[in-house]
């Protein structure tokens, strides 16, 4: 006789229930009492350990590589056609190239034969931190020319350290009217948010903090799209298995920014990684060891959706 | 990192919070890391909204806000690979249990198991699945039918009746 799976998670499910103790609210307040220290939202001392650890700097050196390459595959390479060129439709359309984490610079685009759908080469700027770094190459070997000014560990928490607003002002005068801007932002602001002249507006956990993250999106995105150039916001990623809740904080507002404004696309990292994982499951690793930036791998499977909206453009 | 000084709430608010918000934690957190460390996570989660009370307010879905708090300290804090310990002596009477149901949750993918879990044993629906996880309810849908397969084949080829 067969099992039924679904009638004994079921039997699981009422097991656990009847005998797993509920929390009781004094066993949390008397556990805080007697705490040395108070709990801290984990996330934020998490994505701070993130940004100093040596993996982010290989990923960071990784990517820096790959640009280096870029450049000078986009001097070999031949173009087949000035004003149109061929793209994936998507991730979810088949196997994606470069997913055997030897992305080759001589590969053809992935869906190249299958499913290639002719568009305007709406070559992007590509502005941010360096999480937009993975995606110069691929969107370079899908035809688009890109205009690279991210800046890494730049983002939008610390105009001390780099000002987004006023950089954007030249880089949006010298661009054609029209020009996508694909925009990689969070990955470096789930920290304490400052002024220019470095005095705090909010810690990290001030209830400010999030309707004040809220409206630098919303300034840069203005900025953008008031100029008359579509934007692709790139999300952060942060896998089911690595939540960070500051990171998942910064995925809302920017989702919701960008609901807000019709001239947005919201590319969702997230979900790409997570649907990748469905469908390719354990057999590449599409993030970098330190689990945030993207591998290869994952470059060319969140390179092939910013292409698609590109294209679609 | 500095923190600021947090208003807490009464003891009856915060009783009233964690009997409307726990019951439900409770079974996500235990969904991913079983019942003994999914507990202490929602033990770290509901922590961390006591200490935290101001600005918990201001998050929407405190609920699953909580659940990455939780995910986050169990995280943090472990010594030891999670999940581990789907099988409690003493917490669940085996005999009354599939036999072969909890090594192939083990087997499982963390995200094919947490969806299983929390559809098929605590009858929770895709779309409060997929909210919670924060990701396409037609993802959570294959996450729940790939996994679902993989639990049936795995106790069809260790069924020994």
């Amino acid at each position: 006789m067969s099992v039924d799976p679904e009638a004994a998670l079921a039997e699981l499910g009422a097991r656990w229930n009847s005998s797993i103790a509920h929390v009781q609210p004094d066993e949390v307040t008397d556990l805080v009492a007697c705490a040395p220290e108070p709990v801290q939202q984990p996330d934020e001392d998490e994505a701070m350990l993130r940004r100093r650890s040596l993996p982010w700097l290989l990923g960071a050196a990784a990517a820096l590589v790959a640009v280096l390459i870029g450049g000078l595959i986009v001097l070999s390479a031949a173009r087949s056609s000035d004003n149109a060129v061929s793209v994936p439709t998507g991730v979810e359309d088949g196997p994606v190239g470069g997913v055997d984490g030897s992305d080759h610079a001589d590969q053809p685009p992935p869906h190249a034969v299958d499913d290639e759908v002719l568009v305007s080469n709406r070559s992007p700027v590509v502005i941010g931190d360096e999480f937009g770094a993975a995606l110069l190459e691929p969107l370079k070997r899908f035809g688009f020319e890109v205009d690279d000014r991210g800046v890494e560990s730049s983002g939008l928490a610390r105009p001390s350290f780099y000002d987004w607003p006023s950089k954007l002002t030249e880089i949006l005068d010298e661009l054609p009217a029209g020009t996508p801007v694909v925009a990689t932002f969070g990955g470096n602001d789930s920290q304490i948010l400052v002024r220019a002249d470095e005095s705090i507006v909010a810690q990290v956990d001030d209830p400010r903090w999030a309707p004040e993250y809220r409206e630098r999106v919303d300034a840069v995105m203005n900025q953008i799209t008031s100029a008359g150039h579509p934007l692709v916001w790139v999300g952060v990623p942060t896998p089911p298995d690595r939540f960070s809740a500051a990171l998942g904080e910064i995925r809302s507002i920017t989702v919701q920014a960008a609901a807000a404004n019709d001239q947005v696309t919201y590319v969702d990292t997230w979900d790409i990684l997570e649907r990748q994982s469905i469908e390719d499951p354990g057999s590449v690793e599409l993030q970098s060891p330190d689990e945030y930036h993207l591998s290869d791998a994952g470059g060319q499977v969140v390179a092939a959706e910013v292409a698609a909206v590109l294209a679609g453009l | 990192m500095g923190v600021s000084a947090s208003v807490r709430p009464t003891l009856s608010e915060f009783a009233r919070f964690v009997d409307d918000v726990e019951p439900r934690l409770l079974q996500a957190l235990v969904a991913v890391y079983g019942p003994v460390d999914g507990r202490g996570a929602t033990v770290d989660a509901l922590s961390w909204a006591w200490e935290h009370w101001d600005r918990l307010q201001e998050i929407e879905n405190k609920p699953a806000y909580l659940f990455r708090v939780g995910q986050s300290a169990t995280r943090r804090y472990s010594t030891r690979p999670l999940p581990t310990r789907l099988r409690v002596e003493g917490l669940v009477e085996d005999r009354e249990i599939e036999p072969g149901l909890l090594p192939a949750l083990e087997r499982l993918s963390n995200q094919q198991r947490t969806v299983v879990v929390l559809v098929h044993a605590f009858g929770w629906r895709q779309t409060e699945v997929a909210e919670w996880l924060e990701i396409s309810v037609s993802t959570a849908r294959e996450h729940l039918a790939r996994g679902l397969r993989r639990l049936r084949d795995d106790l069809e080829a260790n069924d020994v009746s």
